[in-house]
C-alpha cells in the first residue's frame, strides 16, 4: 500500500466520472492522432506516385480527374486523347519523355494498364519474376495484383470492359502473365501493365464484335454509341460515369476499324488515329512549366494537369476539414481536462476530512500533493492510451474500407513526432486540471478540518 | 511521556485558551474533562502537533514538538501518536485492512499483515478486513477507529469525545477497548471529553476551567 495505490484505488473508487473524463480525453486524442495519421499517409503516399510527373495530358475535363485517374489510378478518366498528338507533344524540346497510358479494362477490379517499359521504369519497380511483357496480350502484375488474384508466371486470364469488376468479359482474348513485379509501395503495385497494342488489340476486336451484335439486334444501342466519335462530343461525357467512360475507349477504335469491317480488322497499323487515355510527362527544364501547359491548352484538344498543383489544391481543401476536426478534438481534449477537474474539486471536498486524516496519521503535504497530481496523470495516461488505441482502430477500419473501394493500402505508422507532442499536450492537461486541487490539498487546513467535521 | 508547561492558544482575541500544565506517565491514563467551547479540541490538537501553541512547549516522549519542522512534525505524529476522533472517519476508497495498511506506509512502519489481522482479531472486527468502511455498522466503524489510532503501535492514543454519541453500554465497552488496546501496545491514553460518565472510569483526571475571563480582565 502506498501513494500510488491509493490513486489508483481512489480513482476507481468513481468509475462514472473516471470513465467520462476517460471517455472525453480519449475521443480528442484518437481523432486528432487519426486526423494526423491519414493526413501524413495521404500525402506521402500521393507524393510519392508523382515522382517524375511535371504535368499530365488527356482529354478536356476536370484537371483533378485527370490526375486523380492517370497518375494515381483511383478516378476514372477524362476521355481519350490522339496519339498522333502526343507523339508531337514528346518532340517537342522541353519535353524530356512522356509515357503513354491506355487504360479502361480490368481484371478482379485491378486495372489494366498499357503503357511502355519506361512507366516501371519511372516507379523503379524491379522484376521479382519473369519478365517484362514483350507481345501484345502480354503482361506484368504488381505485387498486390499477383498476391489477390493468385496469378502466376505463365498464366493467363481474360481482361473485363470497365474500371470496376463485373464489367463485359473479353473472352476471345486471353492475356498471358510473363513477370510479375516487386512490391514499391507506389501506384504499380496494384495495376497489371502491358503493351499499348494489347489494350488496342483486344478492343479493335472487341467493338468489332460489338457492332456485329448492334447490328444484329438494337438499334438504339448504335446510336448511342455512334454519338460519341467525333471528339467534339466527348467533351459532354466527362461525368464520372464509367459506363460511358469505358465506352469510349473502344468506340474510338470503332471509328477506326469502321472502314475496314469487312476486312477483319487485317490493317492494324493506323497508327495515327490511335488513341490513348493520358500522357505523363516529364518537363527536360523549368520553362517547360511554363511554356508547355499553356500551350497544350490553349492549341490542341487535349488538357494539361500539374500534379503537383492539383495534389496542393486538394491538400489545402483537405486541411480545412481536417484543421476544423482538430479544433473541435482540441475542444473535447479541453472538455476532458475541465471533467478530470471537476471529478477531482468535487472529490476533493468530499475527501478534505480524508486529507487531513492521512496527515494526522503521518502522511507529509508533498504525498498528499503527489496524490492528487498522480490521479490527474494516471488519467490523462490512460485517456492518451485509450485513444491511440481507438485511432489505430479507426485506421484499420479506414484501411479495410479503403483496400475495398479502390485496392489503395493503408500503412499503419507506429507513431509519429506529432502524436508525441499529442501525448505531451494531454499531460499537460492532465496536470494543469489536478494544480488547483493540489494547491488546495496542500494548503489543508488540518485542525479546522478535523474540528469541523 | 507526555508534559506540557504553560500551554497557551489564541485564534483571535475573543478566543484564547491557556491550559494547565500536565504530566503523564509512560503506560498511564488521563481524563480530561471540560464543557464544550472550553479549548478540549484545541488541546487536543496541540497535544498532537496539528496546531502550533501561542506559548509554552510540549513535549512527547523526549522530543519537544516545537522544533520539529513540519515535515518531521507529520512523521513524528505518524509513529508516535494515534488519534481517535469523536466520529470515525476513513479512506472511502479502500476497505478496512487496506486503511490500515495504509496508516502503516504513512507512518513509515513496514507492512504488516500479521499485525492488521491481530489488532483486528483483538477488537473482534477481523472478519471485516475486506469491507469497505462504509459498510460497516456505527459500532464496528467506532472499533476500527481504535484500529485505524493503534495499528503503528503509538506510545501516546489520543481521543477526542470517543463516547459522546453513545449509549452507557456502548460508552463503557468503547473505553474498557481504548484502555484494553493501549495495555496492549503499553502506550498512553489521554481521553478529552465533556462525558461525565466516564469519571469513574479513570484514576486520574483533570478538568479544564475556562480561563476567558481572567484573559480579558489582564488585558484592560
Amino acid at each position: 500500500m502506498n501513494i500510488g495505490t491509493l490513486s489508483l484505488k481512489n480513482i476507481l473508487s468513481k468509475p462514472l466520472s473516471t470513465g467520462l473524463s476517460l471517455v472525453l480525453l480519449a475521443l480528442g486524442v484518437g481523432i486528432i492522432s487519426l486526423m494526423l495519421q491519414i493526413d501524413r499517409h495521404l500525402q506521402s503516399q500521393m507524393t510519392n506516385n508523382i515522382r517524375g510527373i511535371d504535368m499530365v495530358v488527356g482529354a478536356k475535363g476536370s484537371p483533378l480527374q485527370l490526375i486523380l485517374s492517370a497518375v494515381f489510378q483511383i478516378d476514372v478518366p477524362t476521355g481519350n486523347i490522339s496519339l498522333s498528338e502526343t507523339e508531337a507533344l514528346q518532340e517537342n524540346r522541353l519535353v524530356e519523355f512522356g509515357i503513354p497510358l491506355s487504360y479502361g479494362d480490368s481484371y478482379e477490379g485491378f486495372r489494366i494498364v498499357g503503357t511502355t517499359e519506361k512507366y516501371p521504369e519511372l516507379y523503379s519497380a524491379i522484376i521479382a519474376e519473369g519478365g517484362l511483357w514483350k507481345n501484345s496480350l502480354e503482361v506484368t502484375l504488381g505485387s498486390k495484383v499477383a498476391k489477390k488474384t493468385g496469378l502466376q508466371v505463365g498464366g493467363t486470364f481474360f481482361g473485363s470492359h470497365g474500371l470496376s469488376e463485373g464489367g463485359h468479359v473479353h473472352e476471345e482474348k486471353a492475356y498471358v502473365v510473363t513477370g510479375i513485379f516487386e512490391p514499391s509501395g507506389s501506384v504499380i503495385d496494384q495495376l497489371i501493365l502491358t503493351g499499348l497494342e494489347s489494350v488496342w488489340d483486344i478492343h479493335d476486336s472487341h467493338s468489332a464484335h460489338k457492332e456485329e451484335a448492334i447490328d444484329a439486334t438494337s438499334e438504339s444501342k448504335d446510336e448511342r454509341e455512334g454519338g460519341q466519335q467525333t471528339p467534339h462530343d466527348e467533351q459532354n461525357h466527362e461525368e464520372h460515369d464509367e459506363e460511358s467512360e469505358d465506352h469510349e475507349q473502344h468506340d474510338a477504335k470503332k471509328s477506326n476499324t469502321a472502314h475496314s469491317k469487312s476486312e477483319d480488322h487485317a490493317d492494324d497499323s493506323h497508327d495515327d488515329d490511335r488513341e490513348i487515355t493520358a500522357m505523363l510527362i516529364k518537363f527536360r527544364n523549368p520553362m517547360g512549366m511554363l511554356q508547355l501547359p499553356r500551350m497544350v491548352n490553349e492549341k490542341t484538344n487535349m488538357q494539361a494537369a500539374l500534379p503537383n498543383y492539383e495534389l496542393l489544391k486538394l491538400f489545402s481543401l483537405m486541411g480545412i476539414a481536417v484543421n476544423t476536426l482538430n479544433i473541435l478534438a482540441l475542444a473535447v481534449m479541453l472538455v476532458s481536462g475541465l471533467s478530470v477537474f471537476i471529478s477531482l474539486y468535487l472529490a476533493l471536498k468530499e475527501r478534505t476530512y480524508e486529507m487531513a486524516l492521512l496527515r494526522t496519521y503521518g502522511a507529509t503535504r508533498s504525498q498528499l500533493l503527489g496524490m492528487v497530481l498522480f490521479e490527474g496523470l494516471i488519467i490523462s495516461v490512460l485517456g492518451f492510451l485509450l485513444g491511440m488505441v481507438a485511432s489505430r482502430v479507426g485506421l484499420i477500419l479506414i484501411s479495410i474500407l479503403l483496400k475495398s473501394e479502390y485496392l489503395y493500402e493503408f500503412s499503419v505508422a507506429w507513431i509519429l513526432i506529432e502524436e508525441w507532442y499529442l501525448a505531451g499536450i494531454t499531460l499537460v492537461i492532465g496536470i494543469v486540471a489536478s494544480l488547483i486541487p493540489a494547491f488546495k490539498v496542500f494548503n489543508i487546513n488540518l485542525s479546522k478540518t478535523l474540528a469541523d467535521a | 511521556m507526555l508534559t506540557t508547561q504553560s500551554l497557551s492558544f489564541e485564534y483571535d482575541e475573543f478566543n484564547r485558551f491557556e491550559f494547565p500544565d500536565l504530566q503523564i506517565d509512560y503506560g498511564s491514563d488521563l481524563l480530561i474533562l471540560g464543557e464544550s467551547g472550553i479549548g478540549k479540541t484545541t488541546l487536543l490538537h496541540l497535544i498532537s502537533g496539528l496546531l502550533k501553541p501561542k506559548k509554552g512547549k510540549i513535549s512527547i516522549d523526549g522530543t519537544s514538538l516545537s522544533e520539529l519542522s513540519e515535515k518531521h512534525l507529520d512523521a513524528f505524529r505518524g509513529a508516535n501518536i494515534g488519534i481517535v476522533f469523536q466520529r470515525p472517519h476513513f479512506i472511502h476508497s479502500l476497505t478496512l485492512g487496506e486503511n490500515l495498511a495504509m496508516i502503516q506506509y504513512m507512518g513509515k512502519k513496514t507492512a504488516d499483515s500479521l499485525q492488521i489481522k491481530g489488532v483486528l482479531e483483538s477488537l473482534g472486527i477481523l472478519s471485516k478486513i475486506n469491507f469497505h468502511t462504509h459498510l460497516l455498522s456505527q459500532g464496528e466503524q467506532q472499533r476500527a477507529a481504535i484500529a485505524l489510532a493503534v495499528i503503528n503501535q503509538p506510545k501516546l492514543i489520543l481521543a477526542d469525545e470517543p463516547t459522546a454519541a453513545l449509549d452507557d453500554k456502548n460508552c463503557i465497552k468503547v473505553i474498557e477497548l481504548l484502555k484494553s488496546q493501549t495495555t496492549r501496545n503499553r502506550a498512553s491514553l489521554v481521553i478529552i471529553t465533556h462525558d461525565q460518565r466516564l469519571k469513574s472510569e479513570f484514576e486520574k483526571s483533570i478538568v479544564l476551567q475556562s480561563k476567558l475571563e481572567s484573559f480579558q480582565s489582564k488585558d484592560h
